[in-house]
Order: structure tokens, then sequence, then C-alpha cells
């Protein structure tokens, strides 16, 4: 039996051990994953806890269409992304500042060799939408394939790579509107399809 | 000359897609997009741009340190566990709903139930089971009852 299978199966039981057994085997990536879409270490770790107690509650409705991990990568991105939404209608502005997008749990040799590019990305990535940051944070940092994203999201194939590079085309622009709004890189920014 | 079938829209789509090697889900011939290339200076350099953006990409891609969750985790999953599930929650708290609106109904006809009424407004206004009564008949209760007292021991 496939081990997510059981684990699973463990879940909609309600058995503690098959709790601790799913934290082990996932709890790293949905916690990077948090990560990545919120920002910040706080929440980002409160969001995975919140992951696995939503697990713990609603395995029983994991019909097993989908794989486990994706299920599972589904449930974090729509929770973090919910947060997101809350965050913004709270606070009134897009997206969390992009200090905060930067892990403060890092070590130090890592803060000291992060470089300007990395600092500007993070920055840049917590301006978009958060449709777009998460379709690019599970493209570019978790390394999923087109159809994964896909599976994930609940998006049809095409959508995923059009939606991509709208995503990718939004940094661009981002990253070319210089205060003096010299220089801007793209002579004729892609409107963005109704 | 621009190639018709590609416009500047779908040439960075093809473009994005092509970086992550899913070229054939754009449905776009290469050499189709490499002569929109040749003709087309603005998709030559979001090209550029769209390279330079994946080595940015590869900078973020390092390890965050991660704290360990799990005693968090277990510590609020086990006060979960001893709450009964949620769909019996729901279902209490219909059945504690419906009771009063039993109430409320009879209350506002302004009449004491009839005789032939009485058992109607016996079973529906009767104030909701404790939890403990309801859930204790569900084999999934007890199973639950019983997994709680033994993580207490
Ligand atoms: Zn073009």
């Amino acid at each position: 039996m496939d081990p997510d299978q059981e684990l699973a199966a463990g879940l909609a039981r309600r058995e503690l051990g098959a709790l601790h057994a799913t934290y082990e085997r996932h709890g790293e990536r949905v916690q990077r994953l948090c990560l990545r879409l919120l920002g910040r270490s706080a929440d980002a770790e409160d969001a995975a806890q919140e992951v696995f107690l939503r697990l713990f509650e609603r395995a029983a409705s994991f019909d097993g269409r989908a794989r486990f991990s994706t299920w599972l990568h589904r449930l974090t991105v729509n929770l973090c992304l919910h947060r997101l939404e809350k965050e913004r209608r709270r606070v009134g502005r897009s997206l969390p500042d992009a200090d905060e997008l930067v892990d403060p749990g890092a070590a130090p040799d890592a803060e000291l060799g992060r470089t300007e590019a990395r600092e500007t990305l993070a920055r840049l990535l917590a301006r978009l939408s958060g449709e777009h940051r998460a379709i690019l944070v599970l493209r570019e940092l978790e390394g999923l394939s087109y159809a994964e994203i896909a599976a994930t999201l609940e998006l049809p194939v095409g959508t995923v790579m059009s939606r991509l590079a709208r995503a990718r085309g939004e940094l661009v622009r981002l990253a070319g509107a210089r205060p003096s709004d010299e220089a801007c890189p793209i002579p004729h920014p892609i409107p963005e399809p109704t | 000359m621009i190639h018709p079938d590609l416009d500047c829209v779908a040439a960075r789509t093809a473009l994005s897609a092509r970086l992550d090697g899913e070229l054939d889900a754009a449905l776009t011939d290469e050499r189709v997009l490499r002569a929109h290339l040749a003709a087309c200076g603005a998709c030559r350099t979001h090209e550029r741009e769209l390279r330079a953006l994946a080595t940015a990409f590869a900078e973020l891609r390092d390890e965050p340190a991660l704290s360990d969750l799990w005693p968090s985790i277990e510590r609020r999953a086990r006060r979960a566990q001893r709450a009964p599930p949620l769909l019996l929650r729901v279902a209490a708290g219909l059945l504690g709903f419906l009771g009063l609106g039993g109430a409320v109904w009879f209350a506002q006809r302004g009449l004491a139930p009839r005789a032939s009424e009485r058992h109607l407004f016996e079973r529906v206004s009767a104030p909701a089971p404790a939890l403990e009564t309801l859930f204790a008949s569900l084999p999934e209760y007890r199973l639950l009852h019983l997994s709680t007292r033994e993580d207490q021991r």
C-alpha cells in the first residue's frame, strides 16, 4: 500500500500516530511552502500548524482522486491565500513588506550572503497578487511541473501556463518601474487578459 | 515580418513555457517562436529579462531554517481529538436550533399545543440532549472516548 494512502486512512480514523507520521513525512515541505507564500516566519509557522489540524479534522473528506501530497499542498496553498487575503483586507495594503518576506529565521551566514538581487526579487514577489505569487512559488521555488501545479491549484494546464507568463511579466514590469520612470525595459507591457 | 499566428502575448507565454521546458503546453512551434523573436525586439528584451528572473529565483531557492512544530501541533490535535468530530458538533447544533425553533414557533402562535400536537411539541422543543448522551450512542464517539482516556494514562 502507498505510504500516503496508509497515512490518509489513519488520519480519517483520527489517529494521532498517523498525524505524527504525516508531519514527519510532509511537515518540512508544508512549512517551507507557508514560509514562501506568507513571508513572515511566525505567520508561516502558525499556518503550517493549522494545515495539520485541518488535516486531522478533514482527512475523511480526502477522496483519493488526487495524490495525497497534492491534496495536502492544495490545502496549504488555499489556507495561505485565504490568510493573505484576510490580511490584505485588514490592513488595506496588498501584501507583507519585502523585509518581512525574507526569512528572519535564517542563519546569520545566510543573511550576510544574501545578494541584492535576492532582496529585490523578494520585495517584488511580495507586491504580486496572491494568485501570481502562489503560482511562481510553486514553479520557481518548489519546482513543480505544469501538470503538478495544475493538479494542486485545480486549474487546466493552459491556465497554469498563461498565469505563469503573466506573473513573470508583472514581476518584470515591477522591476522596470524606476521611481524616475525612466528605463522601463518593456516598451509595450502586455495587457492583463480579461 | 512578425508571424501572423503569434502575437507578442502568445510569444511571451511561449517564452515563459520554454524556459520551464514546457513548450509543448503552449502548442507553439519552436520555429514560429524563433521567427517572432527574430522580428520583435521587444520580445527579445523580454526573453533576456525572463532569463535574469530565473537566475534571481535560483538565489531564493535555498532551504529556509525551519522549526519543529510537532509539539504544538500535538497539543492542539489532542485538544481537537477530545472534542467530538465536526460533523457531530454541527448535528448537535442543528438539533439545539430546531428545539429552540419549535419553542419560538409555538410561542408566536400564542397557543398551548393542542393535545393532538403535544407529541410533536415534546419531540421538537425538548431541550437538546447533553452532548455526552447524544454521542455516547455513536460507536465513533465511544472509540474516541477510549482513545482519549488512553492518552491521559
Ligand atoms: Zn513580440
